[in-house]
């Protein structure tokens, strides 16, 4: 039984699906490996001035669409004074990026194809989690009795779903370029 | 049909699809609390992780942890119990928006997966709660480069990645086995509604 394994690997890692599905994992538990050592070191090069960019623009773009009075701080986004809203992570976006950029990288598609899926859909995904931000401050702020089903559900799974629709829309064009 | 107006529709019906479903597990979530915690709570009892007793309770919408120790006195933390289980709208909002699936197909599934689904929810909570057992307990174990420990490690990571990625990979890896599993096996053409899925 035991002297039939490695031709039974052979046989699995064969199939497409089964790379790919090992592939997405090793690069998506990579990525979240090194962002974690990265924070637990605190090396202070991704984590932390990643958070207070997205902080800052998410607060620039509060300004612009909000009717409130913003401060920015660091990784604070204050409301009129009196409502606080602090980016950590979760909220920075970063699990989006890393799903997107295994989802993409995983995908048997040629170098040239996989560059442009990620030139192509990682900014979208870091704008539209500027707009979850704006979004749960803007909850945070007018309808705190909601914050709760917004930010601790909702905002969590929305961006989930368009990483989904992204990735089915690229290897449904890269699937027919192939 | 063009890969963009299938993409287009296939977002619209999933974005529909999850801000239904978040509503219905807005309703639902606090009754499946009381499926969810209980079981973890005898699991833990079971165990008694680090010879330590702990009560779980679901306050809705927390689900709250509270233990006691000589050495660090009495000790709460909390969770958003949305937190723990919104993987499941995930889950339900892709199986709603793929087209070309049979009603009874789609309720197939949701009833083989609801026992992976429930097991994962039982496992999350059970390790997020030994999580803040090590944060108390074995704080030391913080400082990786002079005194790793192994277990605080592993765990450590475990709650990090499911947060940043597991909760919502694996209803989608569910989703795709049991495509996978559909596509393969030998279903009858009356329980599919127009082709099999590819």
């Amino acid at each position: 039984m035991l002297t039939r394994l490695p031709a039974r690997i052979s046989i699995l890692w064969g199939d497409t699906r089964v790379r790919m599905a090992v592939s997405f994992l090793l690069i998506l538990g990579g990525l979240n490996f090194l962002y974690y050592l990265e924070k637990k070191l605190a090396l202070g090069i991704w984590d932390q001035p990643y958070t207070y960019f997205v902080a800052w623009l998410s607060g620039y773009l509060c300004r612009i669409i909000l009717p409130y009075s913003i401060s920015i701080s660091g990784d604070i986004i204050g409301v009129d004074g009196r409502t606080s809203v602090i980016i950590q992570s979760g909220c920075n976006g970063l699990e989006a990026l890393f799903l997107m950029a295994a989802g993409i990288l995983s995908f048997p598609a040629s170098w040239h194809q996989r560059l442009g899926g990620l030139v192509r859909y990682l900014p979208l995904i870091f704008i539209l989690n500027l707009f979850r931000v704006v979004l749960l401050v803007y909850i945070a702020h007018s309808h705190s009795a909601y914050l709760n089903v917004f930010h601790f559900q909702i905002a969590q799974g929305i961006l989930i779903v368009f990483v989904l629709s992204f990735w089915i829309h690229y290897i449904r064009r890269a699937d027919q370029r192939l | 049909m063009q890969i963009s107006d299938f993409n287009s529709r296939f977002l619209v019906r999933l974005l529909g699809a999850f801000l239904l479903w978040s509503l219905v597990g807005w309703l639902v979530f606090p009754s499946y609390a009381r499926l969810v915690v209980p079981t973890t709570a005898r699991v833990l009892a079971w165990i008694q992780p680090h010879d330590i007793a702990v009560e779980l309770v679901h306050e809705s919408p927390w689900v709250s942890w509270r233990f006691a120790t000589e050495e660090h006195g009495k000790q709460f933390n909390r969770r958003s119990f949305g937190l723990l289980v919104y993987n499941t709208v995930l889950y339900l909002s892709l199986l709603t928006a793929v087209p070309r699936l049979a009603l009874r197909t789609r309720l197939h599934m949701a009833a083989t997966a609801a026992p992976a689904v429930f097991l994962f929810h039982v496992v999350d909570l059970s390790m997020t709660v030994e999580s803040y057992l090590l944060t108390v307990l074995q704080r030391d174990h913080y400082d990786f480069l002079h005194n790793f420990g192994l277990w605080f490690s592993v765990v450590k990571f475990y709650n990090f990645f499911s947060i940043m990625a597991l909760k919502q990979i694996v209803f989608v890896g569910l989703f795709g086995l049991q495509w996978w599993w559909l596509a393969r096996a030998d279903i009858p053409a009356s329980a599919k509604n127009e082709k099999e899925p590819s």
